[in-house]
């Protein structure tokens, strides 16, 4: 059936175009509702995705399409995958959401999990750029009431 | 809404009432949407989480709303199998505790069965609580815990533990002489009033019919009496919460004389009524039946020529579909816990821990030794299936 592949045009945000098969697109539920409700005209604007982050997307959904590839290979290809630097994982789980791929979010959001767990809350607003709005006094009395949590 | 009489043991202090909803909760000009946030939160432990708090004041309110409590839970409780999961995690739930000094609650463990299973040092930490005193498990769900202490064989006191958070609250007192009566206690959700709650079965001490059923909410941290109930229902044995209602074998082998079958009664709104065993249970006379937690279903054991069998209901209320999930040797093991896709885990008499699956080919069984790794004298303990929960942290206004 490869003489009906179809091929779609995406177009991020700072204007680059992808053109991707169809059957690898829809794993973007987003793309796929697109596509079903006909809506689809020649390009699909991506307005929240940048192309960088698109590349690494399309990236993941290749290799999750490929045939024949065994469970191990595709272990190991998302460990590698997720080794970023927290900007990118942000910018990925956000791409993610936005394109619906319930999937990939899962395992980016695991990720973040996975780094998270050992950190301080100083580390933490360090990394997703929080402002700590806690008043010393307040700050204080949120750590005792748990202090078992901290040591 | 603040809780008034449900007392906190170890923390004084209360809370700030959640009653945020996550929609209204400000924005962190942070780089992520305050729903994948709670999307990351929603995977990490609790002790992590209670960490979280104190991050910034989106984050510890939306630690502390009622939504985020369930979204937490229900990622703790959904892993399907026992020891599948590739990556250990300890919010796999799958953990089980350990009672130590015959059934009082002395020392409490959780360890994870993937980690013993897979010869890793468990990962999750033991220290929870120290008591210091001896209280007895009445019950367990969603990682809560019933626990009851008597003092001077007259006074009894309930508790509600919740490991996860290191809290334990004091109930209030449903009006019962111990001296005159004997119990038989049931705890579990009852999703259609999204409240928690203890069914206390009070029986005469010669009789054992039943004088009347008390039972308390979590939600309103009161109790009510139910005066309206079969005349022929005798103290259960032992009981099981599934789906909202409270279940006891009855007849048969328990006492009642003809067929056994499994009686329910709904807390919600204070029926009661039957469910048939088997189809065509072989030989009812000879079976001793059981009852097993279960995920979600209801699942019983029949004790039948020195065998085990472990029967799963998997359509409630459809005697059809009760399903056998495995067979084993009864002299030896019992049944303590039945994972969403019929894993079962066993405790021997020597008090070790199996896991047990059918095999895909349904002919054949494999049994897994789990226990090798545990240090921990075996001698005495209860286990239970064990969920990392917030639940109950802000007592009633949790729910």
């Amino acid at each position: 059936m490869s003489s009906s592949t179809k091929f779609l045009t995406l177009k991020t945000c700072d204007d680059k175009k992808f053109v991707l098969d169809e059957a690898i697109a829809v794993r973007s539920q987003t793309i796929k509702n697109m596509v079903e409700d006909d809506c689809v005209s020649n390009v699909i604007p991506l307005p929240n995705v940048d192309s960088k982050t698109m590349t690494k997307v399309i990236e993941y959904w290749k290799k999750h399409s490929e045939e024949g590839i065994s469970k191990d290979m595709l272990m190991d290809f998302d460990k590698a995958f997720v080794k970023v630097h927290h900007s990118i994982l942000h910018a990925l789980i956000l791409a993610a959401n936005f394109l619906n791929d319930k999937e990939m979010l899962d395992m980016m959001c695991q990720e973040v999990v996975d780094r998270i767990k050992g950190k301080t809350p100083e580390e933490i607003r360090k990394e997703f750029d929080i402002k700590n709005d806690f008043t010393p006094e307040e700050e204080e009395e949120i750590r005792k009431e748990n202090a078992w949590a901290f040591e | 809404m603040e809780s008034p009489s449900a007392t906190p043991l170890q923390t004084s202090k209360r809370r700030a009432a959640a009653t945020t909803s996550i929609a209204g909760l400000n924005h962190d000009d942070s780089v992520l949407p305050i729903e994948l946030i709670f999307e990351i939160l929603s995977r990490l432990p609790v002790k992590s989480l209670l960490k979280m708090r104190s991050v910034s004041k989106s984050w510890n309110s939306l630690i502390s709303t009622p939504q985020f409590f369930k979204a937490h839970l229900k990622l703790s409780a959904n892993n399907r199998g026992f020891a599948r999961r590739r990556v250990p995690s300890i919010r796999s739930g799958n953990h089980i505790h350990k009672v130590g000094d015959m059934g009082k609650l002395e020392n409490i463990h959780t360890f994870s069965l993937y980690t013993t299973l897979y010869g890793e040092r468990p990962c999750f930490p033991v220290e929870v609580n120290n008591f210091g005193v001896k209280f007895e498990v009445l019950g367990w769900c969603d990682g809560l815990y019933v626990l009851l202490k008597i003092y001077c064989a007259k006074i009894e006191v309930l508790f509600l533990w919740n490991p996860s958070i290191r809290e334990l609250y004091k109930l209030p007192h449903s009006g019962i002489d111990v001296r005159k009566y004997r119990f038989a206690y049931g705890f579990g959700y009852v999703e259609c009033q999204n409240d928690y709650q203890i069914v206390e079965i009070v029986a005469s001490k010669c009789s054992y019919l039943i004088a009347h059923i008390n039972v308390y909410s979590l939600r309103s941290n009161s109790w009510k009496t139910i005066q309206e109930f079969p005349s022929t229902i005798s103290l259960p044995k032992s009981v099981q919460f599934v789906k909202g209602k409270l279940h006891w074998i009855t007849g048969g082998s328990d006492g009642g004389g003809g067929d056994s079958y499994v009686t329910w009664f709904n807390p919600g709104d204070a029926t009661f009524g039957n469910v048939a065993i088997l189809p065509n249970p072989p030989n009812s006379d000879v079976m001793d039946w059981g009852l097993v937690s279960s995920s979600d279903n209801l699942c019983i054991t029949c004790d039948y020529k020195h065998r085990m069998y472990v029967w799963i209901m998997k359509e409630y209320g459809i005697a059809e579909s009760w399903t056998m999930v495995g067979s084993m040797p009864s002299s030896m093991i019992r049944p303590i816990y039945i994972s969403r896709n019929d894993e079962i885990l066993l405790q021997d008499f020597s008090d070790l821990v199996w896991w047990y699956v059918s095999r895909d080919d349904g002919t054949g069984l494999v049994w897994w030794y789990v226990s090798r790794q545990d240090s921990i004298s075996h001698k005495g303990y209860e286990l239970s299936h064990y969920v990392d929960t917030l639940i109950g942290w802000m007592l009633s206004s949790a729910l």
